[in-house]
Protein backbone atom coordinates (compact mmCIF):
# COMPACT_ATOMS: atom_id res chain seq x y z
CA UNK A 1 0.00 0.00 0.00
CA UNK A 2 2.76 2.74 1.06
CA UNK A 3 4.81 1.43 -1.99
CA UNK A 4 2.63 1.84 -4.49
CA UNK A 5 1.54 5.10 -3.15
CA UNK A 6 4.66 5.89 -3.33
CA UNK A 7 5.05 4.71 -7.12
CA UNK A 8 1.54 6.90 -8.01
CA UNK A 9 3.15 9.70 -5.94
CA UNK A 10 6.36 9.69 -8.18
CA UNK A 11 5.22 8.78 -11.28
CA UNK A 12 2.33 12.04 -10.52
CA UNK A 13 5.53 14.11 -9.73
CA UNK A 14 7.51 13.38 -12.74
CA UNK A 15 4.82 14.00 -14.86
CA UNK A 16 4.15 17.30 -13.16
CA UNK A 17 7.71 17.77 -14.03
CA UNK A 18 7.69 16.94 -17.15
CA UNK A 19 5.02 19.46 -17.93
CA UNK A 20 7.04 21.76 -16.95
CA UNK A 21 9.84 21.02 -18.18
CA UNK A 22 8.01 21.22 -21.84
CA UNK A 23 6.71 24.40 -21.10
CA UNK A 24 9.83 25.84 -19.94
CA UNK A 25 11.44 24.95 -23.30
CA UNK A 26 8.97 26.18 -25.20
CA UNK A 27 8.43 29.62 -23.50
CA UNK A 28 13.11 29.84 -23.31
CA UNK A 29 12.58 29.34 -27.18
CA UNK A 30 10.94 32.29 -27.52
CA UNK A 31 11.62 34.30 -24.48
CA UNK A 32 12.45 38.00 -24.35
CA UNK A 33 15.62 38.22 -22.39
CA UNK A 34 15.95 41.94 -21.71
CA UNK A 35 12.38 41.52 -20.44
CA UNK A 36 12.89 38.63 -18.30
CA UNK A 37 16.08 40.12 -16.16
CA UNK A 38 13.27 43.37 -15.73
CA UNK A 39 10.89 41.04 -14.01
CA UNK A 40 9.85 43.13 -10.96
CA UNK A 41 7.46 40.83 -8.70
CA UNK A 42 7.76 43.54 -6.29
CA UNK A 43 4.47 45.32 -7.46
CA UNK A 44 3.16 42.02 -5.83
CA UNK A 45 4.12 42.75 -2.99
CA UNK A 46 3.27 46.25 -2.89
CA UNK A 47 -0.51 45.88 -4.13
CA UNK A 48 -0.89 42.74 -1.33
CA UNK A 49 -3.72 44.17 0.51
CA UNK A 50 -6.13 44.86 -2.77
CA UNK A 51 -4.70 41.27 -4.03
CA UNK A 52 -5.84 39.67 -0.64
CA UNK A 53 -8.87 41.83 -0.83
CA UNK A 54 -9.70 40.70 -4.38
CA UNK A 55 -9.19 36.63 -2.98
CA UNK A 56 -11.82 37.09 -0.45
CA UNK A 57 -14.37 38.27 -3.14
CA UNK A 58 -13.05 35.34 -5.10
CA UNK A 59 -13.19 32.61 -2.04
CA UNK A 60 -16.22 33.90 -1.03
CA UNK A 61 -17.95 33.47 -5.14
CA UNK A 62 -16.52 30.16 -4.84
CA UNK A 63 -18.26 29.29 -1.31
CA UNK A 64 -21.21 30.68 -2.32
CA UNK A 65 -21.53 28.64 -5.18
CA UNK A 66 -21.17 25.15 -3.46
CA UNK A 67 -23.25 26.12 -1.02
CA UNK A 68 -26.39 27.52 -2.96
CA UNK A 69 -25.22 25.12 -5.87
CA UNK A 70 -25.73 22.14 -3.70
CA UNK A 71 -28.83 23.58 -1.69
CA UNK A 72 -31.08 24.50 -4.34
CA UNK A 73 -29.65 21.77 -7.11
CA UNK A 74 -30.87 18.86 -4.45
CA UNK A 75 -34.22 20.73 -4.11
CA UNK A 76 -34.77 20.93 -7.57
CA UNK A 77 -32.85 17.19 -8.08
CA UNK A 78 -35.98 16.52 -6.23
CA UNK A 79 -38.27 18.31 -7.99
CA UNK A 80 -36.99 16.31 -11.23
CA UNK A 81 -38.34 13.11 -9.59
CA UNK A 82 -41.79 14.17 -9.02
CA UNK A 83 -44.85 12.40 -10.12
CA UNK A 84 -45.68 16.03 -10.99
CA UNK A 85 -44.66 16.73 -14.45
CA UNK A 86 -44.96 20.65 -15.02
CA UNK A 87 -42.69 20.69 -12.17
CA UNK A 88 -40.65 18.61 -13.76
CA UNK A 89 -40.41 20.86 -17.22
CA UNK A 90 -39.68 23.51 -14.76
CA UNK A 91 -36.60 21.66 -13.52
CA UNK A 92 -35.71 20.62 -16.88
CA UNK A 93 -35.88 24.06 -18.88
CA UNK A 94 -34.24 25.73 -15.93
CA UNK A 95 -31.54 23.73 -16.09
CA UNK A 96 -30.75 23.44 -19.87
CA UNK A 97 -31.40 27.19 -19.88
CA UNK A 98 -28.73 27.41 -17.62
CA UNK A 99 -26.20 25.24 -18.41
CA UNK A 100 -26.85 25.93 -22.30
CA UNK A 101 -25.65 29.80 -22.55
CA UNK A 102 -22.14 31.38 -21.50
CA UNK A 103 -21.92 32.79 -17.74
CA UNK A 104 -20.83 35.98 -18.79
CA UNK A 105 -24.50 36.16 -20.85
CA UNK A 106 -26.19 35.71 -17.82
CA UNK A 107 -24.30 37.74 -15.74
CA UNK A 108 -24.86 40.81 -17.71
CA UNK A 109 -28.42 40.09 -18.74
CA UNK A 110 -28.55 39.88 -14.90
CA UNK A 111 -26.94 42.80 -13.68
CA UNK A 112 -28.45 45.24 -16.92
CA UNK A 113 -31.41 43.23 -18.50
CA UNK A 114 -33.56 42.15 -15.41
CA UNK A 115 -33.56 45.50 -13.54
CA UNK A 116 -35.23 46.55 -16.31
CA UNK A 117 -37.75 43.63 -15.78
CA UNK A 118 -37.56 44.16 -11.96
CA UNK A 119 -37.51 47.28 -11.26
CA UNK A 120 -34.61 46.81 -8.35
CA UNK A 121 -31.14 47.72 -9.29
CA UNK A 122 -28.48 45.21 -7.76
CA UNK A 123 -24.68 45.67 -6.82
CA UNK A 124 -22.31 44.36 -9.40
CA UNK A 125 -21.29 41.87 -6.62
CA UNK A 126 -24.53 40.85 -6.01
CA UNK A 127 -25.51 40.43 -9.19
CA UNK A 128 -22.21 38.37 -9.85
CA UNK A 129 -23.11 36.21 -6.43
CA UNK A 130 -27.26 35.76 -8.02
CA UNK A 131 -25.41 34.62 -11.69
CA UNK A 132 -22.95 32.10 -9.79
CA UNK A 133 -25.48 30.92 -7.59
CA UNK A 134 -27.92 30.13 -10.61
CA UNK A 135 -25.43 28.45 -12.47
CA UNK A 136 -24.14 26.27 -9.75
CA UNK A 137 -27.83 25.13 -8.67
CA UNK A 138 -28.34 24.04 -12.34
CA UNK A 139 -25.08 21.97 -13.13
CA UNK A 140 -25.61 20.84 -9.26
CA UNK A 141 -29.25 19.62 -10.09
CA UNK A 142 -27.59 17.37 -12.43
CA UNK A 143 -25.00 16.01 -10.17
CA UNK A 144 -27.61 15.39 -7.32
CA UNK A 145 -30.26 13.81 -9.74
CA UNK A 146 -27.74 11.06 -11.43
CA UNK A 147 -27.12 10.55 -7.64
CA UNK A 148 -30.54 10.27 -6.64
CA UNK A 149 -31.13 7.84 -9.37
CA UNK A 150 -27.84 5.59 -8.22
CA UNK A 151 -29.57 5.04 -5.16
CA UNK A 152 -31.01 1.36 -5.64
CA UNK A 153 -34.74 1.01 -6.63
CA UNK A 154 -35.02 -1.70 -3.75
CA UNK A 155 -34.12 0.83 -1.11
CA UNK A 156 -36.36 3.46 -1.97
CA UNK A 157 -39.54 0.60 -2.56
CA UNK A 158 -39.09 -0.20 0.87
CA UNK A 159 -39.35 3.15 1.87
CA UNK A 160 -42.81 3.46 0.35
CA UNK A 161 -43.76 -0.17 1.35
CA UNK A 162 -42.78 0.53 4.86
CA UNK A 163 -45.24 3.51 4.75
CA UNK A 164 -42.45 6.47 5.52
CA UNK A 165 -43.37 10.27 5.37
CA UNK A 166 -42.23 12.04 1.89
CA UNK A 167 -39.69 14.02 4.22
CA UNK A 168 -37.98 10.80 6.21
CA UNK A 169 -37.80 9.16 2.84
CA UNK A 170 -35.61 11.98 0.68
CA UNK A 171 -33.98 12.67 4.16
CA UNK A 172 -33.07 9.51 5.74
CA UNK A 173 -32.76 6.91 2.70
CA UNK A 174 -32.67 8.77 -0.45
CA UNK A 175 -30.16 11.43 0.35
CA UNK A 176 -27.03 10.10 2.19
CA UNK A 177 -26.06 7.39 -0.17
CA UNK A 178 -26.90 9.63 -3.12
CA UNK A 179 -25.10 12.45 -1.59
CA UNK A 180 -22.20 10.16 -0.93
CA UNK A 181 -21.89 8.64 -4.33
CA UNK A 182 -21.55 12.66 -5.68
CA UNK A 183 -19.37 14.05 -3.18
CA UNK A 184 -16.32 13.89 -5.63
CA UNK A 185 -18.41 15.00 -8.53
CA UNK A 186 -19.75 18.09 -6.34
CA UNK A 187 -16.11 19.35 -5.45
CA UNK A 188 -14.60 18.93 -9.06
CA UNK A 189 -18.00 21.08 -10.31
CA UNK A 190 -16.95 23.14 -7.47
CA UNK A 191 -13.15 23.71 -8.76
CA UNK A 192 -14.68 24.84 -11.87
CA UNK A 193 -16.46 27.83 -10.38
CA UNK A 194 -13.66 28.72 -8.09
CA UNK A 195 -12.05 29.47 -12.04
CA UNK A 196 -15.51 30.73 -13.13
CA UNK A 197 -15.10 33.63 -10.51
CA UNK A 198 -12.41 35.05 -12.76
CA UNK A 199 -15.66 35.53 -15.77
CA UNK A 200 -17.47 36.83 -12.96
CA UNK A 201 -14.55 39.49 -11.83
CA UNK A 202 -13.99 40.81 -15.42
CA UNK A 203 -17.79 40.59 -16.92
CA UNK A 204 -19.04 43.04 -13.62
CA UNK A 205 -15.75 44.33 -11.76
CA UNK A 206 -16.59 42.72 -8.43
CA UNK A 207 -12.96 43.34 -7.54
CA UNK A 208 -12.66 39.49 -6.79
CA UNK A 209 -8.68 38.17 -7.40
CA UNK A 210 -8.05 38.15 -11.14
CA UNK A 211 -9.19 41.78 -11.30
CA UNK A 212 -7.13 43.09 -8.71
CA UNK A 213 -4.28 41.47 -10.19
CA UNK A 214 -5.19 43.48 -13.19
CA UNK A 215 -5.47 46.86 -11.58
CA UNK A 216 -2.06 46.36 -10.77
CA UNK A 217 -1.30 45.55 -14.08
CA UNK A 218 -3.04 48.82 -15.23
CA UNK A 219 -1.62 50.93 -12.31
CA UNK A 220 2.17 49.85 -13.18
CA UNK A 221 1.87 49.29 -16.88
CA UNK A 222 3.59 45.89 -16.34
CA UNK A 223 1.66 42.68 -17.60
CA UNK A 224 3.92 39.94 -17.40
CA UNK A 225 3.96 39.77 -13.77
CA UNK A 226 0.78 39.97 -12.20
CA UNK A 227 -1.14 37.61 -14.96
CA UNK A 228 1.81 35.30 -14.19
CA UNK A 229 1.14 35.75 -10.31
CA UNK A 230 -2.67 35.36 -11.08
CA UNK A 231 -1.97 32.20 -13.17
CA UNK A 232 0.09 30.37 -10.98
CA UNK A 233 -2.58 31.35 -8.20
CA UNK A 234 -5.47 29.65 -9.89
CA UNK A 235 -2.81 26.60 -10.87
CA UNK A 236 -1.48 25.61 -7.21
CA UNK A 237 -4.65 25.96 -5.75
CA UNK A 238 -7.20 24.39 -8.68
CA UNK A 239 -4.48 21.59 -8.32
CA UNK A 240 -4.08 21.32 -4.85
CA UNK A 241 -8.23 21.02 -4.30
CA UNK A 242 -7.98 18.01 -7.10
CA UNK A 243 -5.58 16.28 -5.53
CA UNK A 244 -7.65 16.26 -2.34
CA UNK A 245 -10.44 15.39 -4.16
CA UNK A 246 -9.15 11.95 -5.44
CA UNK A 247 -8.10 11.46 -2.30
CA UNK A 248 -11.64 11.71 -0.88
CA UNK A 249 -13.24 9.75 -3.94
CA UNK A 250 -10.25 6.55 -3.06
CA UNK A 251 -11.10 6.80 0.67
CA UNK A 252 -15.40 7.13 0.11
CA UNK A 253 -14.98 3.97 -2.33
CA UNK A 254 -12.70 1.69 -0.18
CA UNK A 255 -15.39 2.78 2.88
CA UNK A 256 -17.94 1.31 0.15
CA UNK A 257 -20.24 -1.57 1.52
CA UNK B 1 -49.70 -25.34 10.81
CA UNK B 2 -53.16 -27.19 10.88
CA UNK B 3 -56.05 -26.57 8.72
CA UNK B 4 -57.82 -25.18 11.92
CA UNK B 5 -55.20 -22.31 12.45
CA UNK B 6 -54.42 -21.18 8.95
CA UNK B 7 -57.08 -22.60 6.73
CA UNK B 8 -59.94 -20.99 4.74
CA UNK B 9 -62.56 -20.97 8.11
CA UNK B 10 -60.39 -18.32 9.65
CA UNK B 11 -61.56 -14.76 10.15
CA UNK B 12 -63.49 -11.52 8.09
CA UNK B 13 -61.98 -10.83 5.01
CA UNK B 14 -59.09 -8.20 5.40
CA UNK B 15 -58.12 -8.08 2.13
CA UNK B 16 -60.79 -8.23 -0.73
CA UNK B 17 -59.90 -8.38 -4.54
CA UNK B 18 -62.61 -7.37 -7.22
CA UNK B 19 -61.80 -7.58 -10.84
CA UNK B 20 -58.41 -6.37 -10.39
CA UNK B 21 -56.81 -5.45 -13.80
CA UNK B 22 -53.28 -4.36 -14.73
CA UNK B 23 -51.88 -3.25 -17.99
CA UNK B 24 -48.24 -2.55 -19.23
CA UNK B 25 -48.93 -0.55 -22.65
CA UNK B 26 -50.72 -3.13 -24.58
CA UNK B 27 -49.64 -5.94 -22.08
CA UNK B 28 -52.50 -7.07 -19.47
CA UNK B 29 -50.23 -8.47 -16.44
CA UNK B 30 -53.44 -8.77 -14.50
CA UNK B 31 -56.88 -10.09 -16.41
CA UNK B 32 -60.17 -9.29 -13.84
CA UNK B 33 -58.35 -11.16 -10.28
CA UNK B 34 -60.77 -11.54 -8.02
CA UNK B 35 -60.25 -13.59 -4.38
CA UNK B 36 -60.38 -12.72 -0.80
CA UNK B 37 -58.27 -13.58 2.31
CA UNK B 38 -59.22 -13.70 5.45
CA UNK B 39 -57.58 -12.27 9.05
CA UNK B 40 -55.08 -15.16 10.50
CA UNK B 41 -54.81 -17.19 6.78
CA UNK B 42 -51.95 -18.07 5.02
CA UNK B 43 -51.76 -17.53 1.41
CA UNK B 44 -49.30 -18.70 -1.01
CA UNK B 45 -49.01 -17.59 -4.88
CA UNK B 46 -46.98 -20.01 -7.19
CA UNK B 47 -47.18 -20.38 -10.98
CA UNK B 48 -44.90 -19.61 -13.93
CA UNK B 49 -42.91 -16.79 -13.77
CA UNK B 50 -44.56 -13.69 -15.76
CA UNK B 51 -47.83 -15.19 -14.86
CA UNK B 52 -48.49 -11.69 -12.01
CA UNK B 53 -47.71 -13.55 -8.94
CA UNK B 54 -45.25 -10.56 -7.79
CA UNK B 55 -47.74 -7.66 -9.94
CA UNK B 56 -50.61 -8.64 -7.82
CA UNK B 57 -48.66 -8.75 -4.71
CA UNK B 58 -47.24 -5.20 -5.21
CA UNK B 59 -50.56 -3.72 -5.99
CA UNK B 60 -52.12 -4.87 -2.76
CA UNK B 61 -49.78 -1.98 -1.02
CA UNK B 62 -50.04 0.50 -3.85
CA UNK B 63 -46.33 0.02 -4.92
CA UNK B 64 -48.51 -0.78 -8.83
CA UNK B 65 -51.21 1.13 -9.91
CA UNK B 66 -54.64 -0.37 -10.18
CA UNK B 67 -55.77 -0.04 -13.79
CA UNK B 68 -59.24 -1.50 -13.35
CA UNK B 69 -61.13 -3.09 -10.50
CA UNK B 70 -60.70 -2.44 -6.34
CA UNK B 71 -58.46 -3.98 -3.66
CA UNK B 72 -60.13 -3.42 -0.50
CA UNK B 73 -57.45 -3.93 2.68
CA UNK B 74 -58.77 -3.52 6.40
CA UNK B 75 -61.89 -1.39 4.86
CA UNK B 76 -59.63 1.28 2.60
CA UNK B 77 -60.58 1.48 -0.75
CA UNK B 78 -57.80 1.01 -3.80
CA UNK B 79 -57.51 2.77 -5.96
CA UNK B 80 -57.44 5.70 -3.70
CA UNK B 81 -55.42 8.36 -2.56
CA UNK B 82 -52.16 9.24 -1.78
CA UNK B 83 -53.39 9.20 2.33
CA UNK B 84 -55.19 5.85 1.56
CA UNK B 85 -52.32 4.36 0.09
CA UNK B 86 -49.96 5.41 2.85
CA UNK B 87 -52.32 4.12 5.28
CA UNK B 88 -53.01 0.65 3.79
CA UNK B 89 -48.85 0.95 3.60
CA UNK B 90 -48.88 1.31 7.57
CA UNK B 91 -50.83 -2.01 7.74
CA UNK B 92 -49.18 -4.32 5.02
CA UNK B 93 -45.72 -5.19 5.92
CA UNK B 94 -43.62 -6.31 2.56
CA UNK B 95 -40.50 -8.59 2.52
CA UNK B 96 -38.65 -8.43 -1.16
CA UNK B 97 -36.34 -10.82 -3.08
CA UNK B 98 -33.47 -8.50 -2.55
CA UNK B 99 -33.73 -7.91 0.96
CA UNK B 100 -33.78 -4.15 0.45
CA UNK B 101 -32.46 -3.18 3.67
CA UNK B 102 -31.32 0.65 4.25
CA UNK B 103 -26.88 -0.19 3.71
CA UNK B 104 -26.45 3.23 5.41
CA UNK B 105 -28.44 1.97 8.59
CA UNK B 106 -27.58 -0.13 11.18
CA UNK B 107 -30.04 -3.04 11.67
CA UNK B 108 -31.41 -0.74 14.83
CA UNK B 109 -31.97 1.68 12.64
CA UNK B 110 -33.48 0.28 9.64
CA UNK B 111 -36.05 -1.51 12.44
CA UNK B 112 -36.61 1.74 14.38
CA UNK B 113 -36.92 4.16 11.13
CA UNK B 114 -40.48 3.51 10.44
CA UNK B 115 -42.06 3.07 13.76
CA UNK B 116 -40.45 6.49 14.65
CA UNK B 117 -41.46 8.34 11.59
CA UNK B 118 -44.40 6.51 10.28
CA UNK B 119 -45.94 5.39 13.75
CA UNK B 120 -44.75 8.05 15.99
CA UNK B 121 -43.77 5.97 19.07
CA UNK B 122 -40.98 7.01 21.04
CA UNK B 123 -37.15 6.35 20.41
CA UNK B 124 -37.26 3.70 24.15
CA UNK B 125 -40.54 1.77 22.77
CA UNK B 126 -38.87 1.86 19.08
CA UNK B 127 -35.64 0.22 20.47
CA UNK B 128 -37.47 -2.25 22.82
CA UNK B 129 -39.42 -3.55 20.28
CA UNK B 130 -36.36 -3.65 17.25
CA UNK B 131 -34.99 -5.76 20.02
CA UNK B 132 -37.81 -8.22 20.62
CA UNK B 133 -38.49 -8.03 16.98
CA UNK B 134 -34.51 -9.56 16.50
CA UNK B 135 -34.79 -11.80 18.98
CA UNK B 136 -37.66 -13.43 17.44
CA UNK B 137 -36.35 -13.78 14.24
CA UNK B 138 -32.94 -15.04 15.91
CA UNK B 139 -30.53 -12.26 14.98
CA UNK B 140 -30.63 -10.31 18.56
CA UNK B 141 -26.74 -10.52 18.76
CA UNK B 142 -26.33 -8.47 15.62
CA UNK B 143 -28.44 -5.04 16.20
CA UNK B 144 -25.23 -2.73 15.97
CA UNK B 145 -24.07 -4.18 12.23
CA UNK B 146 -24.86 -2.93 9.23
CA UNK B 147 -26.22 -5.22 6.56
CA UNK B 148 -23.06 -5.67 4.53
CA UNK B 149 -21.81 -7.49 7.62
CA UNK B 150 -24.54 -10.10 7.69
CA UNK B 151 -25.12 -13.03 5.29
CA UNK B 152 -27.87 -13.22 2.88
CA UNK B 153 -30.23 -15.54 5.15
CA UNK B 154 -29.35 -12.75 8.15
CA UNK B 155 -30.36 -9.60 6.07
CA UNK B 156 -33.45 -11.17 5.11
CA UNK B 157 -34.55 -11.94 8.58
CA UNK B 158 -33.87 -8.01 9.57
CA UNK B 159 -35.97 -7.43 6.68
CA UNK B 160 -38.83 -9.59 8.25
CA UNK B 161 -38.22 -7.95 11.32
CA UNK B 162 -38.08 -4.32 9.97
CA UNK B 163 -41.60 -5.07 8.28
CA UNK B 164 -43.14 -6.35 11.58
CA UNK B 165 -41.65 -3.61 13.71
CA UNK B 166 -44.81 -1.51 12.13
CA UNK B 167 -46.95 -4.22 14.02
CA UNK B 168 -49.02 -5.04 10.46
CA UNK B 169 -52.13 -6.61 10.15
CA UNK B 170 -51.01 -8.63 6.97
CA UNK B 171 -47.15 -9.87 5.92
CA UNK B 172 -46.88 -10.05 2.34
CA UNK B 173 -43.29 -11.79 0.70
CA UNK B 174 -42.46 -11.29 -2.76
CA UNK B 175 -39.92 -14.50 -3.45
CA UNK B 176 -38.15 -13.86 0.22
CA UNK B 177 -35.76 -17.36 -0.43
CA UNK B 178 -35.22 -16.59 -4.04
CA UNK B 179 -32.37 -14.36 -3.95
CA UNK B 180 -30.53 -16.41 -1.15
CA UNK B 181 -27.75 -19.51 -0.79
CA UNK B 182 -29.59 -23.19 -0.25
CA UNK B 183 -27.93 -23.20 3.09
CA UNK B 184 -29.50 -20.06 4.09
CA UNK B 185 -33.58 -20.77 2.77
CA UNK B 186 -34.25 -22.61 5.88
CA UNK B 187 -33.32 -19.72 8.21
CA UNK B 188 -35.44 -17.54 6.68
CA UNK B 189 -38.27 -20.26 6.23
CA UNK B 190 -38.21 -20.84 9.96
CA UNK B 191 -38.90 -17.57 10.59
CA UNK B 192 -42.06 -17.72 8.36
CA UNK B 193 -43.17 -20.83 9.17
CA UNK B 194 -43.04 -19.36 13.05
CA UNK B 195 -44.92 -16.22 12.04
CA UNK B 196 -47.46 -18.13 10.20
CA UNK B 197 -48.02 -20.07 13.59
CA UNK B 198 -48.64 -16.88 15.34
CA UNK B 199 -51.64 -16.39 13.22
CA UNK B 200 -50.06 -13.42 11.13
CA UNK B 201 -52.22 -12.96 7.60
CA UNK B 202 -49.81 -14.09 5.27
CA UNK B 203 -49.85 -13.91 1.39
CA UNK B 204 -46.30 -15.30 -0.34
CA UNK B 205 -45.17 -15.31 -3.37
CA UNK B 206 -43.29 -18.43 -3.55
CA UNK B 207 -41.42 -21.35 -5.45
CA UNK B 208 -40.81 -23.22 -1.93
CA UNK B 209 -43.33 -25.76 -2.20
CA UNK B 210 -42.42 -27.31 0.95
CA UNK B 211 -43.41 -23.83 2.78
CA UNK B 212 -46.49 -24.01 0.86
CA UNK B 213 -47.50 -27.57 1.89
CA UNK B 214 -46.00 -26.97 5.18
CA UNK B 215 -47.79 -23.61 6.10
CA UNK B 216 -50.36 -22.38 3.86
CA UNK B 217 -53.76 -22.84 4.22
CA UNK B 218 -54.62 -22.01 0.34
CA UNK B 219 -52.44 -22.15 -2.72
CA UNK B 220 -53.11 -19.97 -5.77
CA UNK B 221 -52.24 -20.79 -8.67
CA UNK B 222 -51.66 -17.91 -11.24
CA UNK B 223 -50.82 -18.22 -14.78
CA UNK B 224 -51.69 -15.67 -17.73
CA UNK B 225 -52.75 -12.57 -15.44
CA UNK B 226 -55.32 -15.43 -13.94
CA UNK B 227 -56.05 -16.99 -10.83
CA UNK B 228 -56.53 -20.34 -12.53
CA UNK B 229 -56.75 -22.83 -9.03
CA UNK B 230 -57.45 -22.06 -5.76
CA UNK B 231 -57.10 -25.38 -3.42
CA UNK B 232 -55.52 -25.95 -0.26
CA UNK B 233 -51.81 -27.44 -0.67
CA UNK B 234 -53.14 -31.52 -0.07
CA UNK B 235 -55.74 -30.84 -2.62
CA UNK B 236 -53.67 -29.00 -4.77
CA UNK B 237 -50.35 -30.81 -5.08
CA UNK B 238 -52.34 -34.24 -5.19
CA UNK B 239 -54.64 -33.87 -7.98
CA UNK B 240 -54.44 -30.89 -10.85
CA UNK B 241 -57.42 -29.67 -11.95
CA UNK B 242 -56.00 -27.75 -14.44
CA UNK B 243 -53.85 -28.66 -17.71
CA UNK B 244 -51.09 -25.43 -17.00
CA UNK B 245 -50.91 -26.78 -13.34
CA UNK B 246 -50.31 -29.88 -13.74
CA UNK B 247 -47.69 -28.73 -16.45
CA UNK B 248 -46.10 -26.57 -13.40
CA UNK B 249 -45.99 -29.20 -11.01
CA UNK B 250 -44.51 -31.80 -13.34
CA UNK B 251 -41.49 -29.55 -13.41
CA UNK B 252 -40.99 -28.43 -10.37
CA UNK B 253 -41.86 -31.62 -8.19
Amino acid sequence: MTRAGTMAGLANRWGFHAVLLALGALMLANLNWPLVQSFEFVFIWEYRIALLKGFGITLLLTVEAGVVGVVFGTLFAIGSQSAYSPLRWLVGAYVEVFRNTPLLVQLLWIHFALPLVTGINTTALVSGIIGIGLQAAAYYTEIMRAGIQAVPRGQVEAAHALGLPAWTRWTRVVLPPAIRTVIPALLNQNISFFKATAIVGLGLLVGDFFTAALRVSNDTFHFLEPLTFAAAVYLVLGWQAGRWTLRLERRLSRGER
Amino acid sequence: MSETANGTNGGDPIIRCRGVVKRFDDFTALDAVSTEVRTGEVVCIVGPSGGGKSTFLRMINGLEGIDGGEIVVDGIHLPGSKKDIQRVRREVGMVFQSFNLFMHMSVRENLILAPMTARKIGRAAADERAERLLERVGIGDQIDKYPSQLSGGQQQRVAIARALAMEPKVMLFDEPTSALDPEMIKEVLDVMVELAESGMTMLCVTHEMSFAREAAGRVLFMADGQILVDAPPARFFSEAEDERQASFLSKIL
